[in-house]
């Protein structure tokens, strides 16, 4: 691995294997330091604890209560929270275009449809923290 | 035109649906005429039927006024009668009305000629006219049966020429309503037909967004696993191909449950013995992203199992709406019972939710079409469909009650399968 990343990343999904995906995906990429939620109201605790330090969330729509919706809403309504660049999965296509304006009425980041390949992610996390494109081949 | 179209449409009173046409039948010419000047002071709307009919012209009458239009066509003898509904029938254009002198010449009189005409044309309706108390109520009620009751009235000579427009406004109108309230009940059967057809394919696609969400996160295992793999040792890319092909294996699952549960064909052919328990654990294995999004717990008592005789496909999509309806009723993060059980030759699957359950003198009701006490969120078919599947096409039994500790209980009874017959 010729690159590391030190940025804060949580990933929250209750699925286990697409989490454990998704964070395979991350540490290809070059990050360490990746904390996992399968129940998303400890993610919510996380968010509302501003002394923790958080750069990036990614986190599943379809979740038991909270959702992936109200935790976007969670982060970007948080005075501390709201500039925390967060980016959402999905896998239901028939309802994308109407998600997708929703999401993007809260302020979401990115936005994945499940299943994606790991340069979808890359270039989505690259995007929303303003990388240099180069770094991409990284 | 749309269904919805023609019930706000109706039959309008000055549309050509409404029907106009009166048969007028008198052997006394000088009285069949009458009936023109009075029902229709404008000659061209009377029909002539033969060429003996009066050309007379005739004074503008009260009739327009009152916004009554009528269509005669007046004869003089029971035979031209029974010709002239004839026509009309085949014609598709019936007469709404007739007035009937009940003494006719030679032949039958006009009471007999109407119960030959009811079987040409069942709903015409009837006033008979007479001079002398020809016949009394008794004696017509006699011969046209006591179903034909509210269809004929009666009126003695020499009549008003108020009473002739009044029994024929009021007989015309009778006429159109009975055939509008006809149309609509056709239309609200063809109605409720659509509807059990449409909720049927929506538990189908509720579960279908479920299914959709498994097959992206497996996918995404596929895919993930795959492409990870290729820059592994040899060992690492074994343990990733094992994943790829164990989430392989859940999908052709998934799909098949998922392509039982769509596939309507014939149901008759379709039945076979089947496992209660399987077919529960199925329908489970195919919501768990539903049960789970909505926190549904589900306590299972199956521990007994009995084979019937039944469409799986059709089963599931009971407990499918069962479980639907059980997460409206209780909003999400309630709680489910469902439990098999055994009584002599029947088995028994109770269906129980923590809700508010159903008021008592709503329960016989709830399992009609159309009813519903979920407001916008269902169609009021869901619990119609179970009762059909179950009643119907499987000759089961499926009860509704309140516990007495709270929440509504379905009981599904059906006839047990002995094991290995």
């Amino acid at each position: 691995m010729s690159q590391v990343y030190t940025l804060n990343i949580l990933v929250i999904d209750d699925d286990a294997m697409v989490r454990e995906i998704v964070v395979e995906y991350l540490k290809s990429f070059g990050f360490v330091n990746i904390t996992e939620f399968s129940e998303s109201r400890e993610a919510l605790k996380m968010i509302q604890d501003t002394n923790v330090n958080i750069d990036l969330i990614i986190s599943d729509w379809e979740m038991p209560s909270p959702s992936g919706v109200e935790l976007l809403s969670a982060v970007k309504n948080n005075q501390q929270r709201k500039d925390v660049d967060f980016i959402m999965i999905t896998s239901q296509k028939s309802m994308e275009r109407l998600k997708i304006a929703k999401a993007a009425s809260l302020g979401v980041n990115a936005y994945l449809v499940k299943p994606f390949r790991s340069q979808i992610l890359k270039d989505k996390i690259w995007q929303v923290l303003g990388w240099d494109n180069d770094s991409k081949s990284a | 035109m749309s269904v919805a179209k023609k019930i706000q449409t109706g039959i309008q009173h000055e549309s050509e649906l409404w029907n106009h046409r009166i048969l007028i039948v008198d052997d006394e010419k000088a009285i069949a005429e009458s009936y023109k000047d009075i029902l229709c002071p404008e000659d061209d709307n009377v029909i002539p039927m033969s060429s003996r009919s009066s050309r007379s012209k005739t004074k503008p009458l009260d009739v327009e006024q009152l916004g009554y239009k009528f269509k005669l066509v007046v004869v003089y003898s029971a035979e031209e009668a029974l010709k002239a509904v004839k026509k009309s029938v085949l014609e598709g254009a019936p007469f709404a009305m007739g007035f009937f002198d009940v003494k006719l010449g030679s032949g039958i009189d006009g009471v007999e000629l109407v119960k030959e005409i009811r079987k040409l044309s069942p709903d015409m309706l009837t006033v008979f006219v007479t001079a002398h108390n020809d016949r009394t109520i008794e004696s017509i009620q006699n011969i046209l049966g006591k179903n034909h009751a509210n269809k004929w009235d009666y009126l003695s000579k020499p009549f008003s020429r108020g009473e002739i427009i009044q029994k024929a406004r009021n007989f015309t109108s009778l006429w159109n309503l009975n055939k509008q309230r006809e149309i609509h009940e056709q239309q609200i059967l063809t109605l409720s037909d659509r509807l059990l057809g449409m909720e049927r394919t929506n538990s189908a696609s509720a579960v279908a967004r479920g299914v959709g969400h498994e097959f992206g996160n497996i996918l995404m295992q596929i895919m993930g696993k795959a492409e990870l793999s290729l820059n592994k040792n040899e060992e690492g890319m074994r343990l990733g191909l094992e994943k790829v092909v164990e989430a392989s294996q859940r999908a052709m699952e998934i799909l098949d449950r998922f392509k039982d549960l769509t596939d309507h064909g014939d149901l008759e052919l379709q039945k076979q013995s089947c496992s209660l328990r399987e077919i529960i654990h199925g329908t489970l294995d195919l919501m768990e992203h539903q049960i789970k999004i909505s926190g549904l717990k589900i306590n299972l008592n199956t521990d007994s199992d009995y084979d019937v005789w039944a469409n799986s496909t059709s089963l599931m999509q009971v407990l499918v709406n069962l479980i639907i309806n059980a997460n409206h009723a209780m909003g999400n993060g309630g709680r489910i019972d469902i439990c098999i059980s055994s009584e002599s030759d029947d088995v028994i699957m109770t269906f129980r939710d923590y809700g508010p359950g159903i008021a008592d003198e709503l329960l016989y009701k709830v399992t009609e079409p159309l009813f519903s006490t979920k407001g916008e969120k269902g169609t009021g078919l869901g619990l119609a469909i179970c009762k059909e599947i179950i009643e119907i096409e499987h000759r089961g039994s499926f009860k509704l009650k309140n516990h007495s500790n709270g929440g509504l209980v379905v009981e599904v009874k059906l006839s047990k399968l002995l094991r290995g017959s």
